[in-house]
């Protein structure tokens, strides 16, 4: 498999062994058999420094708790900058736009301890450590669990800018409703193996390849083939729900005298 | 039943802000209900749960659990054993060295025979579909299967009252929908069975769809109840969801259009 500047999003039934794939593309893992290259170079050849390869992806992992281990928020979030060697001020600059990003005050929730806070907001603040440490490929492992819709939708914007700018994405996921809008290619897992990879709008609509994999699509492509079966809506090309909504506002144009 | 009369809570940490993570809340859950609660993040839904099996105590206010209070000491065993709690996330929850032992874990706390208790964990391991992983390390296992089993060890002491903190964040589609479906039946097995007493469901969730399958739906924002009502009438109100950050199944948020365009509600009755 190769990855080159693009969004991809994994999808999985659970237990697929996404997350195990992507502790391998970090030198997390060592694979039992095979070789990655990270930019050409075969990660786990000697000499290769790993701890390099680290500075250059970002990974959120599943639960945020794992990430989580300084004792305020500021502190976690400035770690990896730290880690890169930047000096004080240029990591609470970092520290306090990451946060700002993801939706949270340092000034409110810096001197916080991560572990006193909810589920969403430890992920918040999970998201913004990584993103500290400005990557050059970023890989998050489930990044909307447990975040409200307000929330899901900042992380997209986040990430759809950050890819704008040049950054690689990759989105481990079941949750493609919400990340479809962002990405471009999908690759499915299933039992270990690559089920399905190719340009997002295939599994998105396509139940058979869904089914197969005991994925479902989404309520929004259920409701619009509803829709179409009702023969109100002629076409089902909608990829979030604003998409539908403005769908819907022109037939009203179209019928109105 | 579960009375929750006009309680607040502050953590402690709770930084320079101080607003309450819980502010005069007042709920009535009756037996054999089926609620869902749902609110931004940091709304307090978390903190509501910690206070039902009396990990929290409110500072003021109290929670009464068939007639036992939160706040009185003597209480807190029985409270526990009648209220089940499934953690937000698995790790917080799971502490044993194999996925048995871990269904196993809470009965034995309960002091039931151990006869018993392989039976129920066999069953339970059965029906959560888990059986191959009867020996395996729990930390081994992905996300959405720790969120099994958290569900399934809970379930395995049989609460009188079920809250569940987001149990299937992790799950795939398919895996959400059979445990849902699962609970579902155990509810309506156990409504069945007339000799035990009916089991509640609370279910916490960002996840509109899984909402509508309670009777009833709780919206919190900021500490405090906004909305308490079928989850069809809560719903209706896209905008005011909207507005504090939550959204509504897609068709409740099409309805409205559609409806003034002239089709019927009834359309939409079908979908599912
Ligand atoms: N252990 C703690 N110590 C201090 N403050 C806490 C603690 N846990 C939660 N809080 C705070 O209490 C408020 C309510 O948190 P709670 O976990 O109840 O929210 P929630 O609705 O469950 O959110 P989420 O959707 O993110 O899980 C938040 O502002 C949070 O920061
Ligand atoms: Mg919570």
């Amino acid at each position: 498999m190769k990855i080159q500047f693009e969004n991809v999003c994994f999808t999985y039934n659970s237990s697929s062994g996404k997350t195990t794939l992507l502790q391998h593309f970090t030198g997390l893992l060592r694979p039992s058999s095979g070789t990655i290259y990270v930019d050409h170079r075969n990660i786990w050849k000697k000499g290769y420094s790993l701890s390099e390869l680290r500075r250059k992806i970002g990974l959120v992992f599943q639960f945020p708790e794992s990430q989580l281990f300084e004792e305020t928020v500021a502190a976690d979030v400035g770690f990896g900058p730290k880690a890169l060697g930047l000096d004080d001020e240029e990591i609470s600059i970092r520290t306090e736009e990451a946060l700002k990003l993801v939706g949270m005050e340092n000034a409110i929730i810096g001197e916080r301890s991560p572990h006193q806070l909810s589920e969403g907001e430890k992920r918040r603040v999970a998201i913004a450590g990584v993103l500290a440490m400005a990557p050059d490929v970023l890989i998050l492992d489930e990044p909307t669990a447990c975040l409200d819709p307000a929330g899901v939708k900042l992380v997209l914007q986040i990430l759809k800018k950050l890819h704008q700018e040049g950054i690689t994405i990759i989105v481990v996921t079941h949750s493609i409703e919400a990340i479809v809008q962002l990405v471009q290619r999908i690759i499915i897992m299933n039992h270990g193996e690559i089920f399905f990879d190719g340009v997002k709008e295939a599994p998105f609509s396509n139940e058979a390849i869904l089914t197969k994999v005991d994925l479902e699509p989404p309520r929004l492509v259920r409701f619009c083939k509803y829709l179409q079966k009702l023969e109100i809506l002629s076409t089902c090309n909608s990829y979030s729900t604003e998409d539908l909504i403005e769908q819907i506002k022109k037939l009203k144009n179209v019928t109105a005298p | 039943m579960i009375d929750i009369q006009n309680i607040s809570y502050s953590y402690e940490s709770h930084g320079a802000e101080k607003i309450p993570a819980l502010h005069q809340v007042n709920l009535q859950i009756r037996e054999g209900e089926y609620v869902a609660i749902m609110g931004h993040n940091s709304s307090g839904k978390t903190t509501l749960a910690r206070c039902l099996n009396a990990l929290l105590i409110p500072q003021a206010g109290e929670i009464v659990i068939d007639g036992l209070a939160t706040c009185d000491e003597q209480n807190i065993l029985s409270i526990r054993k009648k209220v089940g709690m499934v953690f937000q996330n698995p790790d917080n929850q799971i502490v044993s060295t194999t996925v048995e032992r871990e269904i196993a874990f809470g009965l034995e706390n309960l002091g039931v025979p151990m006869e018993t208790i392989h039976q129920v964990v066999t069953s339970i391991l059965d029906r959560f579909d888990l059986t191959r992983y009867r020996n395996y390390p729990p930390h081994l296992l992905s996300g959405g299967e720790k969120q099994r089993v958290a569900v399934a060890s809970v379930l395995a002491m049989n609460p009188k009252y079920l809250v569940l903190d987001e149990p299937t964040s992790m799950l795939d589609p398919k895996g959400r929908r059979e445990l849902l479906t699962l609970l579902a039946e155990i509810k309506s097995d156990n409504a069945a069975k007339a000799t035990i007493d009916q089991i509640t469901m609370i279910l916490i969730t960002q996840i509109p769809e899984e909402a509508l399958q309670a009777d009833r739906l709780i919206i919190m924002e900021k500490g405090t109840i906004i909305f308490d009502d079928h989850p069809k009438i809560v719903f209706q109100n896209v905008e005011k969801m909207k507005r504090i950050g939550l959204e509504v199944p897609i068709e409740y948020e099409a309805m409205p259009l559609l409806v003034e365009l002239g089709y019927s509600t009834k359309l939409f009755e079908q979908f599912h």
